[in-house]
């Protein structure tokens, strides 16, 4: 039996890694966007205090917002990239 | 029609019931989040997933027709050709019995709603049908341990990891928004990661069906690995496949959905989304870096730590361990029931052997049916209070049996 510990290793470790980034560091953004556009919206806060609208705040949620969903695009044509090359004859220049 | 013609059609079946088990299986993968949330209706959420699965299993374009190479030895593992020595026969009989072996443990842990792997089944079987076979001298041990065992074991804690540090993080960030904002702008978040792991586990598991089935014609001699590479896959195979693989999914493993969804965290959706991207993330990258992970291990640990990050929630380790007791089986489970059937079908021999193998998996598939009808599970119940374990039931859930009393 011939295992390869080492090697299993590191792409364990990578794949922890890639992981957190993606799927930690994801919902992070994620989140700051929820931030902004709950700051953006303005309106009756949960101390009961009310706050103004804050368009820049909007403005940079929808920014975040439009990012997340690229990155997930992004994800959707990695998962599809061979079955683009097949169909369509596009090599897409992904990982 | 020739007897092996007969075998090779019997295994087609078996393969394709196979795909449809492994599609009501997973459904829970990427949906439980979402329908225990409330994000989406259970029937509005299995049918996306269904139809993403279809989507998916359609852009397999790569075939694993190699599939059985990482615990049988049955095959060259660049080609897919069967090596030389091994008949047309015992190489159908075994991928037959390997197949049983998967179904029936998945149909036996969907009975007590556990999230087991398929493809883990399916190894499992295979392996139990290749030391009946061929001994042990017909298992790549070393592919056993380095690409079944090894990644099972570490993929759940990985996922636990990533979404407890996810988790986390969003709860961190977000503590001072408004929880109706918070709520609903994650669902949005958390329904778009739930779909990209239906993609990825369309791509992903309706093409080991479709190697199964290759292999089975290869065995048989009506396609060749060298057809295969040169004009791709017949059109009916992936058709018949991804079709199973996302009528399974649309029938939606309830019980399963209801384990993963209600019984080891109470989840809200900052919590979904956070499961979701972490298990997304994991399976979409893993296997590009040399891990092959099983769906199910990552997205029940991306669960589990979505709990374990969250300030104040609870999980229920008795659930989990129960579920890690059935991971832990899965492959020799399956190995039994693959190795006893592939006994009983060479014992017989030819057609008659292939024709009580199939009634068989018939007989004792419809008798967990039957039980699974005593407590029924569905698009209603799925998310009743966990109090007392599964819907529809008032025993409580530490009584229930071991799953390996059943079904095997």
């Amino acid at each position: 039996m011939d295992i390869d510990l080492s090697s299993i290793f590191s792409s364990s470790l990578n794949v922890l890694l890639t992981g957190l980034v993606l799927g930690a560091g994801l919902p992070l953004l994620f989140s700051v966007g929820i931030v902004l556009a709950d700051r953006g919206a303005g309106g009756e806060l949960a101390d009961g205090s009310i706050a103004a609208p804050n368009p820049a705040a909007k403005h940079g949620a929808r920014a975040i917002f439009v990012l997340v969903a690229l990155i997930v695009l992004y994800g959707l044509l990695f998962i599809t990239r061979k079955s683009i090359s097949h169909y369509l004859g596009i090599d897409l220049p992904l990982g | 029609m020739t007897g092996e013609l007969v075998i090779l059609l019997l295994l087609i079946v078996t393969a394709v019931a196979f795909d449809f088990t492994n599609g009501f299986h997973d459904t829970g993968n990427a949906m439980a989040t979402s329908i225990a949330t409330g994000a989406l209706k259970p029937k509005t959420a299995v049918t996306l997933s269904a139809i993403l699965n279809l989507i998916g299993g359609f852009l397999s374009v790569e075939v694993a027709v190699t599939v059985t190479t990482s615990v049988l030895r049955i095959q060259d593992s660049d080609t897919g050709a069967l090596l030389a020595g091994l008949d047309a026969q015992t190489a159908m009989f075994i991928i037959f019995a390997g197949l049983v072996g998967g179904i029936l443990w998945n149909l036996a842990t969907w009975l007590f709603g556990l999230p087991s792997s398929s493809s883990h089944a399916l190894f499992g079987g295979l392996l139990g049908a290749g030391l009946a076979a061929l001994g042990t001298s017909g298992i790549n041990w070393s592919g056993l341990a380095a690409k079944v065992v090894i990644p099972g074991l570490l993929s759940p804690f990985i996922a636990l990891v990533i979404a407890a540090i996810g988790v986390w993080l969003v709860f961190r960030v977000t503590r001072r928004v408004r929880e109706a904002r918070r709520e609903k702008g994650f669902r949005a978040g958390q329904i778009a990661t739930a779909s990209l792991v239906s993609l990825a586990h369309g791509t992903g598991d309706a093409q080991k069906t479709m190697g199964v089935i290759a292999l089975g014609m290869i065995a048989h001699g009506s396609l060749t690995s060298q057809e295969i590479l040169e004009d791709g896959l017949p059109v009916w195979i992936i058709v018949v496949c991804a079709g199973a693989i996302a009528l399974g999914t649309y029938l939606g493993g309830w019980r399963i959905i209801r384990t993963l969804g209600k019984g080891l965290v109470e989840l809200d959706s900052p919590q979904g989304m956070a499961a979701e991207a972490s298990s997304a993330a994991i399976i979409l990258t893993s296997s590009h870096l040399g891990m092959a992970l099983s769906t199910t291990h990552v997205a029940t640990g991306s669960i589990i730590g979505s709990g374990v990050g969250r300030p104040g929630a609870q999980v229920r380790w008795g659930v989990a361990g129960r579920m890690v007791v059935g991971w832990l089986m899965t492959l020799p489970a399956a190995a039994i029931v693959g190795a006893v059937t592939y006994f009983v079908g060479s014992l017989i021999g030819g057609v008659a052997g292939a024709v009580v193998i199939f009634a068989i998996l018939v007989a004792a598939a419809a008798l967990i049916y039957r039980r699974s009808q005593r407590q029924k599970v569905d698009a209603d119940n799925v998310n009743d209070e966990w109090e007392g374990g599964r819907a529809g039931s008032d025993a409580p859930a530490e009584t229930v049996p071991a799953p390996a009393a059943q079904g095997v």
